[in-house]
């Protein structure tokens, strides 16, 4: 009972000392939202070039031509042996009639299309190999570089474009290094710029600590509501940071779909759908750093 | 005999052996080889209005700070109760502080809480109940004189107004010795009057009264035991009479 009605009270001073130290209050609450958005926007922007990358590694794939003079049940034991590999996720065999209707999809003239027919098809036959890591590629394109296939084999997709995808996978490293590198330092500067931020708070009431201290206010009675206070301005800046967020990425999608055609990505889809995550992920950050800095504030300023 | 509040984890009642505040051969010193107080001996018993006087700088607001447990001293010990307070766990301090109230010339008050509630600020972080609370605050507020000033926050109010709410939150635990730092520093002779008066009504129903001051007028008035400070050391103790040369 006793517990509840101090419970009661410092919750209701951290609340009352909130709305009281109005400026303050706003101050803090507009700089953890700041905070809130810079690491959420970093971490998002992360999320979304790792994602692309993805998207466009998993594009990159080999595919083996076949000479006509190689029987099928030889190629489809090669298709066999490949798939038992460990580094290999697919594998598919493309007769002389899917070749021909995939050329048929080609976004080519018609009058091109139909110079083949059906009857003299000379596309040759081939395995589409998809590796579980685009890094791999390399692997087996070596395999069937050996002379044992020199005389069976038409031709590797890869050898002409292996320079192309060299460059996309060290471009995606960099990127990634880079995009790393320049979230942990917004990171570094928002988080320095929120703790001086409440530490502050805490200094501009200074007296109200000297008076619980000199009134022989209870540890729990001169440090919690000062942690509810904290807790109000993170739940305060993940509601606004959400919905900054929400809006920028709306306007960051119109316009790259406005400016650069990029509709493969839906911004707002990916927020909707990790909503959740979302919201967590900033109410748990928000409240490490303001516990953080309020206890270490506090520890500064009070002598019990 | 138990002090007022049940809660309490230190008692503050005098003990047979020693007198209720006994400072023995106390030194304080700080940084940069400054000595506040020179090893100052004397004791205080329950019921008193002792006087501390003496010029800025003599010693006085250290003597308090040692009191109230702020800081220890450099060597020697005080005993409260017969306790050597450095001994006091910081866990313990708030408890402490609740059985000394203290007075300061700048009254230290919220600005932003009414009278009212910067008294019952202090019983509410002191864990009292909502009914203590309710019993207290208007008695304490009758005996300083402010219960038509309840609401009305301190900006509002005068120099000798906001002393008396200061009073009024330092008798809130019903405290045994009552502490008051210059309390007459920032006020006009009549209404300095007025506050010595209510430390004496205070100090008649039997609380200890420790007044520091350096106003000569005051203490002569007073007429009741003198200790002089003079460049931290104690160079006078008198039962009674007023502030002397």
């Amino acid at each position: 009972m006793i517990g509840l009605v101090k419970l009661k009270r410092i919750i209701l001073l951290g609340l009352r000392n909130f709305y009281r130290n109005g400026w303050l209050s706003t101050v803090a609450t507009l700089m953890m939202s700041l905070t809130l958005i810079i690491i959420t926007s970093f971490v998002v922007f992360n999320l979304i070039l790792s994602s692309v990358i993805n998207v466009a590694k998993n594009k990159i794939d080999l595919s083996v031509y076949f000479k006509d003079s190689v029987s099928e049940a030889e190629i489809i034991d090669y298709q066999v042996k490949l798939k038992a590999r460990a580094d290999v996720e697919t594998v598919e065999y493309i007769n002389k009639e899917k070749a021909l209707s995939y050329f048929k999809l080609l976004p080519i003239k018609n009058e091109i299309k139909e110079l083949l027919k059906p009857e003299d098809n000379i596309l040759p036959r081939s395995l589409k190999i998809k590796t579980k890591d685009p890094e791999n590629i390399a692997t087996i394109s070596d395999y069937f570089s050996t002379p044992a296939f020199k005389l069976k084999l038409d031709h590797i997709s890869t050898k002409d474009n292996q320079e192309v995808i060299d460059r996309l996978l060290n471009m995606s490293r960099f990127i990634r290094w880079v995009g790393s590198l320049v979230s942990l330092l917004f990171i570094i500067i928002a988080l320095v710029i929120i703790i001086n931020t409440i530490c502050l708070t805490i200094f501009a009431r200074q007296k109200e600590l000297e008076v619980m201290q000199l009134v022989g206010a209870s540890w729990s009675f001169i440090r919690l509501p000062f942690l509810v206070e904290s807790v109000m301005y993170v739940i305060l800046a993940t509601i606004i940071s959400t919905l900054v967020l929400f809006v920028g990425f709306r306007v960051i999608q119109s316009l790259a779909f406005q400016y650069l055609s990029i509709t493969e990505y839906d911004l707002e889809k990916f927020l909707f759908d990790h909503i959740y995550v979302l919201i967590g992920w900033q109410l748990l950050t928000g409240l490490f750093i303001s516990l953080i800095s309020t206890i270490m504030s506090l520890r500064k300023y009070l002598k019990i | 005999m138990r002090a007022f509040n049940k809660n309490t984890r230190v008692d503050v009642v005098e003990n047979k052996n020693r007198p209720l505040i006994s400072v023995e051969g106390v030194t304080k010193n700080y940084a940069g080889g400054i000595v506040a107080l020179d090893s100052i001996s004397f004791g205080i018993h329950e019921g008193e209005f002792v006087s501390l006087v003496g010029p800025s700088g003599a010693g006085k607001s250290t003597v308090i700070k040692l009191l109230i447990r702020e800081e220890i001293p450099s060597h020697g010990q005080i005993y409260i109760a017969n306790r050597n307070i450095a001994t006091i766990k910081r866990y313990q301090i708030p408890y402490f502080r609740r059985k000394i109230g203290v007075v300061f010339q700048d009254y230290k008050l919220l600005d932003h809480r009414t009278v009212a509630e910067n008294i019952v600020f202090a019983l509410e972080v002191s864990e009292a109940s909502d009914e203590e609370i309710k019993n207290r605050v208007p008695k304490i507020l009758n005996l300083v004189g402010l219960m038509d000033r309840a609401d009305v926050f301190p900006n509002s109010l005068s120099g000798g107004e906001r002393q008396r709410v200061s009073i009024a939150r330092a008798l809130v635990h019903s405290p045994k010795i009552l502490i008051a730092d210059e309390p007459t520093g920032n006020l006009d002779p009549g209404t300095a009057q007025d506050v010595i008066n209510l430390l004496r009504k205070i100090n008649s129903s039997g609380t200890t009264v420790i007044l520091a001051t350096h106003n000569k007028d005051i203490v002569d008035q007073i007429n009741q035991r003198v200790i002089k400070l003079e460049k931290g050391k104690l160079i006078e103790d008198r039962k009674t009479g007023g502030y002397g040369k």
